[in-house]
This record gives structure tokens, C-alpha cells and sequence, in this order.
């Protein structure tokens, strides 16, 4: 889907649990039926490279302006709400899903009309729930490192499609 | 064109620097609702506002930022947030050329509001900046342009 750039998953306080290049994940992986961890140990591994603190950096204020817009959004509603849905700029187009645990998944897309919200919901319960939450070995509060969960995550972006390609087909 | 002002809920108008000039609060927001929101709110609201806007250029996806160092010729296209939606109402943001930001919270239901929000820059312009009584970027005191912004908006 040429329209997703980047998905993240934050937990509560705020830490990076997930990142995903979404471009990178559907059009580039090796296609050998091996998930890629690549994109994944950008998140885990930090060589204090320049790249590395501005990305960080951008996490940050990615956090910060959702944090802040979810306290403004609370604020204006006429009626109480939990959090804003998503917001449009320019350039790009930030939804995200935030679970009752404060678990929030941030989706950046191109500016357009269509509504990320059951793609989130369906991320986090597919994927998230299913390959984190109920996975004997994550830690919580940990980035998430599953082969398993990436596989799910590429399959639910695949969906999106109009025609099925062949990274979603399992070897 | 004009919305029914039972969809609107708030107008603000925040100046270049992060100021609020103008604000109007809608009969359509339930009455506790509407007492809470004194002008301390509203002000932090807009300045609220004004930041978010400044900082949505900074988290650009990166494949956007490299498409625009290659495509840009001399002015680079600034990132301007346009609107908010939750599941209760929807923001729209109209920023102009100078940095004034016209901001709207409307019901989901509501038509498009830029149109709106232009006419309400046309009236800023007509009304408010050629006044020779209105100092710039101070709160907006003036009765023709509160009459006529009221007009905008029908039964």
C-alpha cells in the first residue's frame, strides 16, 4: 500500500515498543519466507550515530504532540471522550488506536480520505494481543522482537491490496 | 456558504505568535461544558494549538522529507496541520501566508469548513487589520466584526 509510511507502538509512559518502515516491510523484505529483523534492531541496538538521535528525537515528539492533542482533544469535546482519532496535515496523516491499557498504535499515511481506524483495531487485536500479549516469552514493557508478530503485521498491511502479492504468501 | 450554528461549537483566531485574539464559544456545547471553558482555557486551547502546529513538521515521515530536499525548487512547502478528528467533533485549522491561524471545532456532521474559515480571514482583513483603532496581534474588540462573523453562520 503505497499510501502507509510508518507504524509505532508506544506504551503507556511513553516507550517505543514497536517501529515499522512499512514501505520497506511490503516492497523490500528478501522474499524468502524468512522475516526480516532488519528494520526492527534500529529500535533495539542504539550505536549513538546521528541518525539514531534524531530518529529518536522524532519518537519523542511523536509521543509528545499525540500527548498533547489527546489532553486537548478531552478538553474541547462537548461530551467526554477517550482520545482524538487522528489528525491531517499537508503532508501526512497520523490515526491512531489507543487500548484501554494505554497501549497507543500510531499509523503515518499519506493525506487521504480513508479511516485507519479499523486497521489499527485489527493490528492491535490480531497482532498486537495475539503475538505479544499472550506470548509466554515478551515482557511487558519490552520492545517486541517476534518473527511471528512482523509476519502478521505484513499480512494485515498485505490485505489492504487490491491483489494479494507475493510477500504474504507463506514458503 | 454557511453552517448551522448548532454544529459549531468553537471559533478561535490565534495570532502569529501563539496568542489568542478571538474566540467565540457556541450555544451548542452543553452548559457545564461551556461554564468550565473560561478564557484561561480558551487561551491555553489556542497556544496549545499554535505549537502543535509548528511541531507537526518535525515528525514527517523520512521518505517525505528526502522526496522534498529533491523536488524543492526555492521555497520548501511548509507542513500545516489542517484538521483533528475524534469520534465527537472535528478541528479545522486555516493558517495564512502571514501565520494567523483561523481555527474551527465543529460536529462531525458539519460541511467543510474552509471555505468558512476563508471568508472569516476576508472579514479579519476588511474589519480587523484596516482598523486604525486595532493594535496588532491584541485581542480582537470590535463590534462590526463579531456581528458579521455571528452572520456566518445561520439557524
Amino acid at each position: 500500500m503505497a499510501n502507509l509510511f510508518e507504524l509505532f507502538i508506544f506504551d503507556g509512559a511513553g516507550k517505543l515498543l514497536y517501529y515499522e518502515d512499512i514501505q520497506r516491510l511490503l516492497y523490500h523484505s528478501s522474499g524468502k519466507g524468512v522475516p526480516r529483523m532488519g528494520s526492527q534492531q534500529s529500535t533495539l541496538v542504539f550505536e549513538g550515530n546521528e541518525d539514531e538521535r534524531d530518529f529518536l528525537n522524532r519518537v519523542k515528539n511523536i509521543f509528545g504532540i499525540c500527548f498533547t492533542l489527546r489532553s486537548l482533544a478531552r478538553t474541547i469535546s462537548p461530551t467526554p471522550i477517550n482520545s482524538f482519532r487522528s489528525f491531517v496535515t499537508s503532508k501526512y496523516k497520523l490515526s491512531i488506536f489507543e487500548a484501554l491499557t494505554g497501549v497507543k498504535l500510531i499509523l503515518l499515511s499519506a493525506p487521504d480520505d480513508l479511516d485507519y481506524g479499523p486497521l489499527l483495531g485489527s493490528l492491535y487485536s490480531e497482532a498486537y494481543v495475539e503475538f505479544a500479549r499472550k506470548n509466554p516469552f515478551y515482557t511487558l514493557g519490552e520492545p517486541i522482537d517476534c518473527p511471528a508478530f512482523q509476519a502478521k503485521l505484513r499480512e494485515l498491511f498485505g490485505s489492504l491490496l487490491p491483489s494479494a502479492t507475493a510477500n504474504t504468501s507463506r514458503p | 456558504m454557511q453552517i448551522k450554528e448548532k454544529q459549531v461549537y468553537y471559533l478561535f483566531i490565534v495570532s502569529t505568535n501563539g496568542g489568542l485574539i478571538y474566540d467565540k464559544k457556541f450555544s451548542s456545547i452543553p452548559l457545564d461544558k461551556r461554564e468550565r471553558m473560561n478564557s484561561d482555557a480558551m487561551m491555553s486551547i489556542a497556544s496549545s494549538l499554535h505549537t502543535i502546529h509548528d511541531l507537526c513538521s518535525l515528525i514527517t515521515p523520512p521518505s517525505l522529507q528526502k522526496l522534498d530536499k529533491s523536488s524543492e525548487t526555492m521555497i520548501p512547502k511548509k507542513v500545516k496541520l489542517e484538521t483533528v478528528i475524534s469520534d465527537t467533533f472535528r478541528l479545522s485549522c486555516f493558517e495564512t501566508l502571514t501565520g494567523l491561524k483561523f481555527i474551527i471545532i465543529t460536529s462531525l456532521q458539519s460541511p467543510d469548513c474552509r471555505p468558512l474559515l476563508k471568508q472569516m480571514y476576508e472579514l479579519y482583513a476588511d474589519y480587523v487589520s484596516k482598523d486604525p483603532y486595532h493594535p496588532a496581534d491584541q485581542p480582537i474588540k470590535n463590534a462590526t466584526f463579531e456581528r458579521l462573523v455571528t452572520a456566518l453562520f445561520t439557524d
